[in-house]
């Protein structure tokens, strides 16, 4: 399987802003870094993860609504 | 995010200020002579969304209250992409009294639901409105709200450009990684010489893992031996026993079936004989007649006597004879089988007794454990050592000759006697091994313990250390994969801002300039058609400047919107066409609406606007009164 279909899980018309961009640039980063002799599809997998959660704000603006 | 209305007290020279029914796409035109409040609206917007203006920071906020007055209250109603409305209301006291609230609207909603969705205190309505609209005020100023200045390119490296570019998070994002980075290293460090430590106990302690399991085996196997050995004795005596007993009932049967054997041997013929003469007298007397003529009178006188008398009763009586001495003779026959049968069992109970005590216990054994039997017990034990042979050397003799009771009884009690005693003798050892194997398991067992609980601590430690290295490797991918993305993002930025200008400087120098060169450090370079080529910015007329700078930032704020995830975007435009002639002011104020899908409600401040210009509200600012509702 092409490294680029394993990130199929990670939408990117269903976000905007930022988050938006950053997961279109992976799909395309990916190609390029699965080149490379020690890239690891999970702990990349993982560090999109973490960036998209750090870089997503909608439930941020929730848990702020609600923290009350 | 696009303005619904604006409402104010006390706010500059407006004592009471309220815009309402704002388009979401089009021109708000703010027009009005020097000092009628235009620059105020802006202003207010400004203090509404971040507690300051342009001009004024939260230092010296006590100027926007209007003179006279001690309150100054701004409410601005907004609506964000997602279809969220917003009223956001900020309050000052002269005495540097703030309060703020932000209330996201819903007409579904209850009172109790009103309350929650209330958020009150400026630190965390800054927060809030940080993550709502995704720009601070820097981006806010460098972007959707350009008053009146000069306006110049902005800084690349600014804090404003980078979230232009839609990487304001990624330096953060990035110092959060690397400080968690710097935990997991730093726990890491402090983990390390706890899993040495460990290690070497574990080390010390030298579990070997097979030699328990060979222990208990041992055990289980001398146990069962053990066992063995008693049901072996309780059998040999109860056996031995009834040998005595059973042999001279067996020699009897065998006496019963010699005489009744000899019996029906003798009778059978007898009786044969009586019958066949009795036959012949009483149904062929004629043919017996030649025979019986040959023979003396006296015996033939006898005959006929015993003949007619004695014959019959006495052929009866030969044939019961022998009937009875064949039943007795089959009897004792059964009878002696069953006492054979148990004198083999004796037999074969006598052979195992023999193996038991001839046989190596030690064979049994795992060879490691007999070795540190050897070691531990300096006295051999009998186990160790087969016993002296000839103790038993009739035994298999005595064996042979049990079955048919060969064997005298009392040299078997004499061989149960030895073998029950060399049995009980190696019983007795055994249960001091067995001890010994026993106290080996529990040592064993201790040692298997102390191991396992060092090892499960090794175990959660190395998890500890799987988990922060890999947190370590996957943040460092995140940080490598956050700059490329940086990097791709603003060179996207300057190829997204170089054709949005492209594409908006047409419309405002109505074609005089169509292609722009935004350089790295944003520098610009316009192409002239009508020199054929490019030119420096500080080549061209200050006009036309403001036209370039008022292109690049237009297109700056739609990257900004886009970036932010504001598909729909106001922009306050305070005097842009200050050094505008006519044409250029009314060449720009066509083209404004149209050059952005994203930046869709421009409001623009200015003396006045040309009479033809398309406007979609007109906010008409009054020199003298202090209201304005519009």
């Amino acid at each position: 399987m092409s490294a680029e279909l394993e990130l199929r899980w990670l939408k990117t018309d269903s976000v905007r802003g930022a988050v938006r961009r950053f997961a279109e640039f992976c799909k395309e980063d990916i190609k390029e870094q699965s080149d490379k002799e020690d890239f690891d599809l999970d702990k990349y997998q993982d560090a999109i993860k973490l960036i998209i959660k750090k870089l997503d704000k909608s439930i941020s603006v929730e848990e702020l609504f609600h923290a009350d | 995010m696009l303005i619904k209305s604006l409402k104010a007290e006390n706010f500059r020279k407006y004592h009471n200020l309220e815009v309402t029914d704002i388009p979401k796409r089009g021109v708000i035109s703010i027009a009005g002579s020097n000092e009628s409040g235009k620059t105020s609206i802006g202003e207010a917007i400004c203090f509404a969304l971040y507690g300051r203006t342009f001009f004024l920071d939260e230092k010296s906020l006590d100027k926007i209250i209007c003179w006279g007055k001690d309150v100054a209250e701004v409410e601005l109603e907004f609506e964000t992409d997602n279809g969220n409305t917003y009223k956001l209301k900020r309050t000052i006291t002269r005495l540097g009294g703030l309060d703020v609230s932000l209330k996201r609207l819903s007409d579904e909603n209850s009172e109790e639901d009103q309350e929650k969705n209330t958020i009150l205190g400026e630190k965390r309505v800054k927060e809030a409105l940080s993550k709502i609209l995704g720009f601070n005020y820097d981006a806010f100023a460098n972007s959707f709200y350009l008053v009146q200045r000069e306006l110049t390119s902005p800084d690349p490296q600014s804090d404003a450009i980078k979230q232009m570019a839609g990487i304001g998070d990624y330096a953060k994002i990035t110092t959060q990684l690397e400080a968690s980075n710097v935990e997991n290293k730093a726990k890491l460090d402090e983990i390390t010489p706890e899993i040495e430590t460990t290690q070497a106990a574990l080390d010390e302690i030298g579990l070997d893992e097979t030699w328990l399991p060979e222990l208990v085996d041992a055990e289980q196997t001398l146990g069962a031996e053990q066992k063995d050995r008693e049901e072996l004795v309780g059998h040999l005596n109860d056996n031995e026993q009834l040998y005595a007993e059973n042999s001279s009932t067996y020699y009897k049967a065998r006496n019963r079936r010699g005489l009744f054997g000899f019996l029906s041997v003798l009778f059978l013929p007898l009786s044969l004989l009586l019958w066949l003469f009795w036959v012949a007298t009483k149904f062929f007397p004629d043919k017996l007649e030649p025979i019986m003529s040959n023979l003396g009178a006296g015996i033939q006188a006898s005959l006929n006597q015993f003949s007619h008398t004695w014959l019959l009763p006495a052929a009866i009586v030969s044939v019961v004879i022998y009937l009875i001495s064949f039943i007795l003779k089959k009897k004792a026959n059964i009878q002696m089988a069953n006492l054979d049968g148990e004198a083999a069992t004796f037999a074969s109970t006598l052979q195992n007794g023999h193996r038991y005590v001839t046989t190596q216990v030690e064979t049994l054994l795992p060879e490691r454990v007999v070795q540190q039997m050897y070691e531990k017990n300096k006295e051999k034990s009998t186990l160790l050592v087969i016993p002296p042979r000839e103790q038993f050397t009739n035994l298999t003799q005595l064996v042979e000759d049990t079955p048919g009771y060969k064997a005298k009884p009392e040299e078997l009690t004499a061989a149960v006697l030895r073998l029950t005693d060399a049995l009980k003798k190696q019983d007795s050892d055994i249960v001091g091994l067995n001890n010994d194997l026993i106290k080996d398991i529990d040592i064993e067992k201790e040692r298997s313990d102390k191991a396992g609980k060092l090892r499960s601590s090794l175990k959660t430690l190395q998890s500890v250390v799987n988990k922060c290295q890999y947190n370590i490797d996957v943040q460092n991918i995140s940080i490598g994969m956050l700059q490329r993305a940086a990097d791709d993002s603003i060179t996207l930025f300057n190829n997204n801002i170089a054709d949005i200008s492209a594409r908006t400087l047409p419309k405002f120098t109505e074609g005089r300039y169509s292609e722009i060169r935004i350089a790295e450090d944003l520098s610009v370079q316009v192409y002239s058609d009508e020199k054929k080529g490019y030119m420096d910015f500080d080549e061209i007329s200050s006009g036309t400047q403001r036209q370039i700078m008022l292109a690049l930032r237009m297109a700056m704020s739609e990257e900004l919107s886009k970036n932010t995830g504001n598909e729909q975007q106001f922009i306050f435009l305070d005097e842009p066409f200050a050094f505008f002639d006519q044409a250029r002011t009314k060449s720009t104020l066509k083209a404004l609406p149209e050059v952005s899908d994203v930046i869709t409600q421009v409001w623009i401040v200015a003396q006045e606007f040309p009479a033809d210009a398309e406007i979609d509200k007109v906010i008409n600012c009054p020199s003298e009164e202090a209201e304005l509702l519009v």
